[in-house]
């Protein structure tokens, strides 16, 4: 069996390659959840692998820790575009012996009987109790194909499910990888009975012609697909579909260019079922990526419009903000299109970056309660690789909005007004987006003038030479290093109102050494925690906050969770503060860090605080060092530095 | 026929030979045929790392790759061979494979005897070897990329 990467080296391997300064085993170790001994032996496991495949080694400095080494420019490059297209987040990746789940997975997958737990046991080497864990492994893998494992006494185990999801399953798990100890019979030749090369030409002949665009990735698997139907087809495993599946399928362009290629692959066979063809019009449609600037009939894909519209206007809503604008309706008809098939056809997306979206992506909330809408209006459950999809969508909508708080701004000369345009222009230059207007005065004025209608003075004159009620910022005529940094401090600082984000923590929710065994304990304990200490905080939020977590687990790698509610609340922000005594297992992850954040309508934009946690925690160092904080004073160092020193 | 190319290289599967020919041939598997790799656990695991995402790969020994590919296990995959010498490759042709071309890679042998190119130094014993194959009537080649003119080499 060939070995994949473990989760713990591919996790190593992130650090290292984001990583500013060396990592030391002992962060790594907490970061992880493990200890700095076995942290050393995957460390060395990894060095071995970059040094052999990728172009690089891992320097280890006494006393400072690991850091990644490049030998080879070139050949790192390749090696890390494969290794991000294969671990794009290692959410996928069980905890522990995953190429055996694999084995198990694709065995069962290719059986046309029940197997007996023996065979596989005796197959893999291994007990009955290991197989038991093996298997949990593989259901809970399966499940997100919408597949089981069925076991009956006597017979043993199969899967079950609808053929489709046999299908799109196999696809993931046809070819096996070979070695010496696993050449086996699972190879049933001839699976392969038309050339991959040649079906994927007419597969990009014909989207090119009809103007439809899909990843790589996906072509990849389409052509798969075509194997693995014509395989299970083979073997009398049909597709089934109702008419009301197929009945507006014809007259879409996924359709006739699902016809145009059996016609073409199968003239000499003859006869494709109908179905067969519905059923790749399918795939190809909940796969396809309709790009912004793609025209989209707005009559011929009304449905999507008409959903679109009501998404948005409960996004605005619930959240207050301006979803409701032509780019982000005809976007968000595209994407829903698509989702839409593959909600009702249970052909969710897989290839989702979900941790990156769930650290990163600032706009993820917005996703999550559109999936709550999406959910109720189908009636169908979203996944979270839906979840994270769709997040995309909202990404940029989320960049217009967070550069909308702008500076009306007096500028203030030594040398005068003559001097003004350089100043103006080198200011605008650097941070344009963020102002509003810029006027001029001489310092003599001040006094006259109404300065209500400013935020700030930027000025080169020492700021003890003005006694005025707003801000002063003092900065050198050339702007040097440091006065940047101040300016893009001062910007940043009135997007986040600092001083309002360290107000919402509170000494009494502030809890360390807490010993837990999974995520339930830890929020029973922080929801009693709040409702003890402010009674404003009803069961609602805390529900809310359960809510939420059923959705999408709120872990977000590092070694952290963010719980929060699901929808901001009418109450003030707080955020409390749990260290765990024992890293535990969170939904998929290690955590041992819980910031648990109430959001309020009340913040300046819906989950500004739980965007600043998640930028703060993206961070290992900092949470390494909120882990080891001794006491709340020593949490609110590590907060006020974070806060302080932000930077768009 | 499965096998759609075969590839000498001591340095097995790196960055180019993955990203480039791969995609260019359209391969969907990549075969590893060499008795150190397939016994190695560390090696398989960084050459399914360099593997490109979605390709499949196999890390046979050169009996067990003959075996399997005169089973005709692969038919209808796309398979690149990769094997690290031209005496490894006369091996397998013993072993009943049939081969009509093979493309130099990458060859470190030392003593050195011939330079062919900057990335190609033959021992005595590859050069003999290449002699052998020739004699088989195998065409072997030296392109870097799959682009380049596809021209015998001369020894």
């Amino acid at each position: 069996m060939i070995h994949q990467l473990g989760k713990r080296e591919i996790l190593i391997l992130k650090h290292l390659i984001n990583a500013q300064r060396p990592l030391s085993s002992e962060l790594l170790a907490v970061i992880l959840g493990t200890s700095p001994k076995t942290v050393r032996n995957s460390m060395s496991v990894v060095n071995d692998i970059l040094k052999i495949a990728g172009g690089a080694k891992i320097l280890s400095k006494t006393g400072s820790g690991y850091t990644l080494e490049i030998m080879d420019e070139n050949e790192f490059r390749v090696f890390m575009q494969t290794f991000n297209a294969k671990y794009l987040d290692a959410y996928w990746v069980p905890n522990e012996a995953s190429e055996r789940v694999e084995y198990i997975v694709r065995r069962l997958l290719m059986s046309e009987t029940h197997l007996k737990m023996e065979q596989l046991m005796e197959a893999l080497f291994i007990s009955r109790v290991t197989l038991s864990k093996d298997l949990r492994e593989a259901r809970r893998l399966l499940k997100t194909y919408h597949l089981r494992i069925e076991h009956r006494a006597k017979y043993g185990l199969k899967i079950v499910g609808k053929e489709m999801h046999f299908r799109v399953a196999l696809v993931d798990y046809l070819d096996a990888d070979e070695d010496m100890n696993n050449i086996d019979d699972l190879m049933h030749p001839p699976l392969h009975k038309y050339d991959a090369k040649l079906m994927t030409e007419k597969i990009v002949k014909l989207l090119l012609s009809y103007g439809v665009s899909m990843s790589t990735n996906s072509l990849r698997k389409l052509v798969k697909l075509v194997t693995v139907s014509e395989f299970r087809r083979s073997k009398g495993h049909l597709i089934i579909l109702s008419d009301e599946d197929t009945l507006n399928l014809p007259s879409k362009v996924e359709y006739e260019i699902a016809k145009a290629f059996y016609q073409d692959m199968w003239d000499e066979i003859g006869h494709i079922p109908e179905r067969e063809i519905a059923f790749m019009a399918i795939f190809i449609i909940s796969r396809r990526n309709m790009m912004k600037e793609e025209p989209f009939s707005v009559l011929r894909e009304a449905l999507y419009m008409d959903y679109s519209k009501r998404l948005l206007s409960y996004l605005e809503e619930k959240l207050g903000l301006p979803f409701l604008e032509d780019k982000l309706e005809v976007a968000m008809a595209k994407h829903l299109r698509g989702m839409f098939y593959r909600l009702k056809y249970g052909l969710e997306k897989r290839d989702v970056g979900i941790l990156e979206s769930k650290g990163s992506n600032p706009s993820f909330e917005y996703a999550v309660i559109a999936s709550d809408w999406i959910s109720e209006q189908l009636g169908l459950p979203v996944q979270e690789t839906e979840i994270a999809y769709l997040s995309y969508r909202f990404y940029q909508f989320y960049h217009t909005l967070f550069s909308n708080v702008k500076s009306r701004i007096m500028i203030v000369l030594s040398s005068g007004r003559n001097a003004v345009d350089l100043f103006v222009e080198a200011l605008n230059a650097s941070f344009g987006s963020y102002i509003e207007r810029i006027h001029s005065a001489e310092i003599y004025e001040l006094e006259y003038l109404d300065l209500s209608g400013y935020d700030v003075i930027i000025t080169d004159i020492p700021s003890v030479q003005f006694s005025v009620e707003i801000d002063v910022l003092r900065v050198n005529f050339f702007f040097t290093e440091g006065d940047i940094q101040r300016l893009k401090c001062y910007f940043t600082n009135r997007q986040l109102e600092s001083s309002q984000f360290l107000s919402h923590f509170d000494r009494k929710l502030f809890f360390s050494g807490l010993k837990a065994h999974n995520k339930e304990e830890v929020l029973d304990f922080l929801s009693n925690a709040l409702l003890e200490s402010d009674p404003e905080h009803d069961s609602g939020v805390i529900e809310a906050i359960i809510k939420r977590e059923d959705w999408s687990s709120t872990e977000r790698g590092n070694a952290v969770a963010l719980p929060h509610n699901l929808l901001p609340a009418d109450t003030t922000p707080k955020i409390a503060i749990c260290v765990l005594q024992h890293p535990i297992i969170w939904d998929k992850e290690v955590c041992q860090l819980v910031l648990l954040n109430i959001a309020s309508q009340h913040e300046r934009m819906p989950f500004q605080t739980l965007n600043l946690l998640r930028v703060l925690t993206g961070n290992v160092q900092r949470v390494y060092e909120l882990i080891n904080a001794r006491n709340f004073d020593a949490v609110m160092e590590i907060m006020t530095r974070f806060i302080t020193t932000y930077e768009l | 026929m499965s096998l759609i190319h075969v590839r000498i290289d001591d340095r097995l599967i790196h960055g180019q030979v993955a990203m480039i020919w791969t995609h260019s041939l359209g391969a969907t598997r990549i075969m590893v045929v060499d008795d150190e790799a397939s016994r190695s656990d560390l090696i398989k695991m960084s050459l399914k790392l360099a593997t490109p995402n979605g390709i499949s790969l196999s890390v046979l020994t050169v009996q067990k790759a003959a075996e399997r590919i005169k089973q005709g296990v692969y038919e209808g995959q796309r398979v690149l061979l990769i094997i690290k010498t031209p005496g490894k490759l006369i091996e397998l042709i013993q072993q009943g494979v049939r081969i009509t071309e093979a493309n130099l890679g990458n060859l470190s042998s030392k003593p050195t005897e011939l330079e062919l190119s900057e990335r190609l130094s033959l021992s005595s014993k590859d050069v003999a070897d290449c002699k052998v194959l020739m004699s088989k009537g195998i065409l072997l080649t030296k392109r870097l990329l799959p682009t380049d003119e596809n021209q015998a080499i001369a020894l």
